[in-house]
């Protein structure tokens, strides 16, 4: 009985033991590290150069000067130390010309010594082709009036074996658009090359920067951004901007009004124009103005309108006093930019067309008919021939390229002259002739008259918006 | 009897289920396996360097040298098939010997995953080689036609110089009774190995 008893606390015990054992066994397999992680290393290229970077995390440790010792693993070898890092006091140390291979695995020790006594030892096992970070290359960027070119230096000897699947990208950014620019680099990464990146726009700022891509990596170093305010373009001695080139144009009608000195009694015959935009106006003091209303047909957006200003006095109305042009209001969605051209006239000469010839408008005069073509306002280059009534009206009548503001037809009374500018007899005009040549019509068929005016009470001849 | 057609059914199911599978892979341009092969293959370097986090220092007393064959390191402008070859037998031994033995302070994850992507290089191989092999049946006659002796004694890579270097692996492992040491040891060569034909992989881009 006291034997069973015994054995039966000899087996207990025994299996107390076995497990204890087997749990403090197996806990100690269950550690990941092998070795306490006092160090923290770090390799990167930098310049094509590896540096093995160490810090210590106990940061109490201030060993004096440190030995950085390395192996391979490919076959049995011993550890050497590696030169130029014995007894250093630096925390890094240059492998170029110890690890020469992407295939290897190196393992490194570092031991850490105050005085004569090593304070600790820290090993770590590094494949340059996953363990290796890339920091990004020096470069400078000069910036041009649409484009920039993007100088990046490489060092002018490269390593052969160091040569990692690397790709250089370039990024470029602006207005919070970031683009990337992945050059091909012929050859080995080595020398001066230099990208343009083009298709900018003048007057922006554009910022850089460069980094390195490897193959599949995505953790990547980028370079701090370097920024240029790329310098304005080209401005023209014509007091007025460069227009680009005319590729929309809007469809500008132009109604010619032909008043008498008479309240207009708001005779149509037909339905007016459903477009109309300008309100009626009466002209009052009893003076016969001439409006052109010019609005544009449809929903155009075009940057400026091309047009060929029919002369609206023809001989055969020899009483008319002035011209009055007004613009009417655009639609506010698409504003229409009109910029002068200062080249030669390139509108068309295509003859007055009327568009509504079916529509017949009788005015008080007996002449009708509305005519559409394309007006270019910016290069609207009224002259005032009046012959009769006004004495010398025959200023050329400006239109600013700021033509953002028209008059609203419906508001009589604004009649900002910033827009249009009259200018009295005397003036001379400061456009080329070229363009008042293209814009002069001296074939406008007398018996345009249009019912739908807008007019601008002027006096005194002068053309006022 | 009345679950037959039951079970017939779920077995159509699967059927069709599996042909469906197996014919999109198989549609797979060879072109296109090669880019997931690629990234298949760096995912798995990947896995393997993150299995361990430290090297012990005193496993290097225990490191030999496995020999990887000669053939893949002096390789300039290899066989792209032979290569494909060897890289599909690579694949099967490296899931053999990882299959062997489960390591307790290894990351359970990173060692299944490893044997998934390995698996996953075989099938895209395999699938590869098997388009290279219609495709090059028209192409052998003229090839031979226009073989030039200096091209006959170009050394092709052998099947089973990989298998004595996988086996050699194993009866490391064996020796050393599947030690940590032994396994670190035989994670850094298999890394090695892999990265080898990782590099060929650019090879097979086809022009």
């Amino acid at each position: 009985m006291l034997l069973s008893q015994n054995a039966f606390i000899f087996r207990s015990l025994n299996l107390v033991l076995m497990v204890y054992i087997s749990l403090v066994f197996g806990i100690s397999y269950d550690s990941p590290d092998y070795t306490d992680e006092s160090c923290t290393f770090k390799i990167s290229l930098r310049n094509f150069r590896s540096i093995l970077s160490w810090e210590l995390k106990n940061h109490s440790i201030v060993p004096t000067h440190y030995t950085l010792l390395y192996t391979i693993m490919s076959k049995p070898e011993d550890l050497k130390v590696v030169k130029n890092c014995a007894n250093t006091t630096r925390s890094f140390c240059d492998l170029t010309d110890e690890w020469r291979s992407t295939h290897e695995a190196y393992v490194t020790v570092l031991e850490g010594f105050s005085g004569n006594t090593t304070l600790f030892s820290c090993s770590h096992n590094f494949w340059l082709a996953i363990d290796m970070s890339f920091e990004p290359p020096e470069f400078e960027i000069v910036g041009f009036t649409n484009h920039i070119n993007v100088m990046v230096k490489f060092p002018s000897i490269v390593e052969e074996e160091l040569q990692f699947d690397l790709s250089l990208v370039i990024e470029e950014q602006s207005e919070g658009i970031v683009k990337k620019h992945k050059p091909e680099i012929k050859g080995n990464m080595s020398g001066n090359f230099t990208y343009i990146i083009d298709k900018l726009i003048p007057n922006t700022n554009y910022c850089v920067s460069v980094y390195l891509e490897h193959s599949d990596e995505q953790a990547v170093i980028k370079s701090p951004l370097k920024c240029t305010l790329l310098p304005p373009g080209q401005e023209s001695a014509w007091p007025f901007p460069n227009l680009p080139p005319l590729e929309a144009m809007d469809m500008v009608e132009v109604i010619y009004i032909n008043r008498k000195k008479k309240v207009w009694d708001y005779n149509y015959d037909d339905e007016s124009d459903s477009d109309t935009e300008a309100a009626p106006r009466t002209s009052g003091g009893g003076y016969t103005m001439h409006g052109l209303t010019v609005r544009p047909l449809g929903q155009a957006s075009a940057t400026s309108t091309e047009s060929q200003l029919i002369d609206p006095e023809s001989e055969e109305e020899p009483d008319l006093p002035e011209v009055d042009v007004e613009l009417p209001t655009m639609p506010k969605d698409s504003p229409q930019q009109l910029e002068l051209l200062s080249g030669p006239c390139e509108r068309r000469k295509s003859p007055l067309q009327d568009p509504f010839p079916e529509e017949d408008y009788s005015s008080t005069e007996g002449s009708g008919g509305r005519i559409t073509f394309n007006v270019d306002l910016n290069s609207v280059f009224l002259r005032v021939l009046d012959d009769e009534d006004s004495d010398d009206l025959e200023a050329p009548l400006m239109l600013s390229s700021h033509l953002e503001e028209m008059v609203d037809p419906e508001d009589p009374d604004n009649v900002q002259s910033n827009h249009l500018l009259a200018s009295g007899e005397g003036t001379q005009p400061t456009f080329p002739s070229p363009s008042s040549e293209g814009l002069w019509s001296e074939d406008a068929p007398s018996d345009q008259s249009d019912t739908s005016e807008s007019d601008v009470d002027l006096g005194d001849g002068y053309i006022m918006r | 009897m009345s679950t037959k057609p039951d079970m017939i059914q779920k077995c159509l199911w699967l059927e069709i289920l599996m042909g469906i599978f197996i014919a999109g892979t198989l549609s797979l341009d060879c072109n296109l396996l090669n880019v997931h092969l690629r990234r298949v293959t760096w995912q798995n370097l990947r896995h393997l360097s993150s299995m361990s986090n430290s090297f012990p220092v005193e496993c290097l007393r225990e490191n030999i040298a496995f020999e990887l064959p000669q053939e893949f390191l002096q390789y300039t402008q290899p066989m792209k098939r032979d290569i494909k070859k060897a890289f599909y037998e690579m694949s099967l031994q490296a899931f053999n010997i990882f299959s062997q033995h489960t390591f307790k302070y290894w990351k359970e994850r990173h060692l299944k995953q490893i044997q998934i992507g390995l698996d996953q290089q075989a099938e895209y191989l395999n699938q590869c080689l098997e388009e290279d092999k219609n495709e090059n049946e028209d192409m052998k006659e003229m090839k031979e036609n226009e073989m030039k002796p200096s091209e006959a004694r170009v050394p092709q890579l052998s099947s089973l110089e990989l298998r004595r270097y996988f086996h050699r692996i194993d009866n490391f492992l064996k020796e050393k009774k599947y030690s940590d040491c032994a396994w670190e040891i035989v994670r850094v060569e298999i890394r090695r190995c892999l990265y080898y034909f990782y590099k060929f992989t650019a090879l097979f881009r086809r022009k």
